[in-house]
C-alpha cells in the first residue's frame, strides 16, 4: 500500500467502528447501529428494493424482531481504504441466528461499505450487500457459497 | 499539485464512463484500464469474489462471450466522493442485450466502486455489482426499476 491515500489514523478508525456496527448488530442494539448511519445513507440491500434512502430505528428494529435471541455476525477479509475524509472497506460477512420461527439461518455475503468524517466523525454514508447470483438458467442466489 | 474534491470528482466520472463505454463494445483492454492490479471483485454472478486484475479479466472475458449482439450497458444516477487519494462511486446499472428475437433483455444491477489514486491516476481498486434477491423464491430481482 502505498502512502498517498492511506492514512493509517484513518485506517484504525474505520476498523473500530465496523467492529463497534457489528457487535451492535450481535446486541441487536438499535441505537448503537444507528450511531454510525450518516442520516441520508443510502443502501444496496441482500432484499429488494434496489436501492434505499435512509436507515430507521424503526426499519432496523423490525428486522431484529425477526430473529430469537442474540444474532451470530462473523466478519473476514476485512480490508480498508481510508483517505483523510473518505474512505470504503469491503469484507466478507456471515450473518447467523434462529428466527422467530425458530428456524436456524446463516448465510455469507459481501460487504462493501463507505464512509464520510463529518464534524470529525466517521459516518456510513452508503451500505452494499449481497449474494452473486447463479447464471445456469435458473438465477436462484448463490446463497450456499462460504469464503 | 493539489487536486481538489471536484477535479477528481470529474475525472472518476471520466473514468466511469470510458469503463461503460468499453463495456459497450467488448473492448476488453479499455474495460480493464479501469481496474488497479489489485481489484477485489464482487461480482453479481458466480462467485463470492475475484482477486487481482488477471482473475477479473478471464471473468470479464466470459462475461463478454455470453452475450451476442449488441451491448446494453448504461450508468444510470452515479454519485461519487472524492477525498484526498480515495473515493467511491455508486451507480445503478441497466444491462444487457438485445435478443435473437430483435427483443431487449436487460436488468437492473447495483455498482459500487472504491477508487484510488495512485502514480497521479485514479482507478478502480474495489467493485461491488450485485441484484437483490426474494427471500422467499430465493432467485434473484433483475427486473426491478429504480
Amino acid at each position: 500500500m502505498s502512502a498517498e491515500s492511506v492514512n493509517p489514523a484513518a485506517v484504525a478508525a474505520i476498523r473500530a467502528l465496523v467492529e463497534d456496527w457489528a457487535e451492535a448488530i450481535r446486541a441487536k442494539d438499535v441505537e448503537r447501529v444507528m450511531a454510525h448511519h450518516a442520516p441520508d445513507s443510502v443502501s444496496f440491500d441482500l432484499a429488494p428494493p434496489l436501492i434505499s434512502t435512509g436507515a430507521t430505528p424503526s426499519g432496523v428494529e423490525a428486522w431484529f424482531a425477526t430473529w430469537r435471541g442474540r444474532l451470530g455476525y462473523e466478519i473476514r477479509e476485512l480490508s480498508v481504504t481510508a483517505g483523510g475524509d473518505a474512505a470504503f472497506c469491503r469484507s466478507l460477512n456471515r450473518l447467523s441466528g434462529t428466527t422467530i420461527e425458530g428456524e436456524k439461518s446463516e448465510i455469507w455475503f459481501r460487504r462493501t461499505v463507505c464512509f464520510r468524517r463529518m464534524a470529525g466523525a466517521w459516518k456510513i454514508v452508503h451500505e452494499h450487500e449481497s449474494v452473486p447470483f447463479y447464471m445456469d438458467g435458473s438465477y436462484r442466489a448463490a446463497v450456499d457459497l462460504t469464503p | 499539485m493539489t487536486m481538489t474534491a471536484t477535479d477528481a470528482t470529474v475525472e472518476i466520472q471520466g473514468l466511469i464512463e470510458n469503463w461503460a463505454k468499453a463495456a459497450r463494445t467488448c473492448d476488453i483492454d479499455g474495460i480493464m484500464a479501469a481496474y488497479a492490479p489489485d481489484i477485489r471483485a464482487f461480482d453479481a454472478i458466480s462467485q463470492l469474489q475475484f482477486k487481482g486484475a488477471e482473475a477479473w479479466r478471464r471473468h470479464w472475458q466470459a462475461c463478454l462471450e455470453m452475450g451476442s449482439g449488441p451491448t446494453i450497458f448504461e450508468v444510470h444516477d452515479l454519485l461519487i466522493e472524492a477525498g484526498d487519494g480515495v473515493a467511491y462511486g455508486r451507480f445503478l446499472l441497466r444491462c444487457g442485450g438485445i435478443g435473437p428475437d430483435g427483443k431487449e433483455q436487460i436488468g437492473w444491477m447495483r455498482v459500487t466502486v472504491g477508487c484510488r489514486r495512485r502514480g497521479g491516476r485514479w482507478t478502480i481498486a474495489h467493485e461491488h455489482s450485485s441484484a437483490p434477491f426474494d427471500m422467499a423464491s430465493g432467485k434473484a430481482l433483475l427486473e426491478l426499476q429504480p
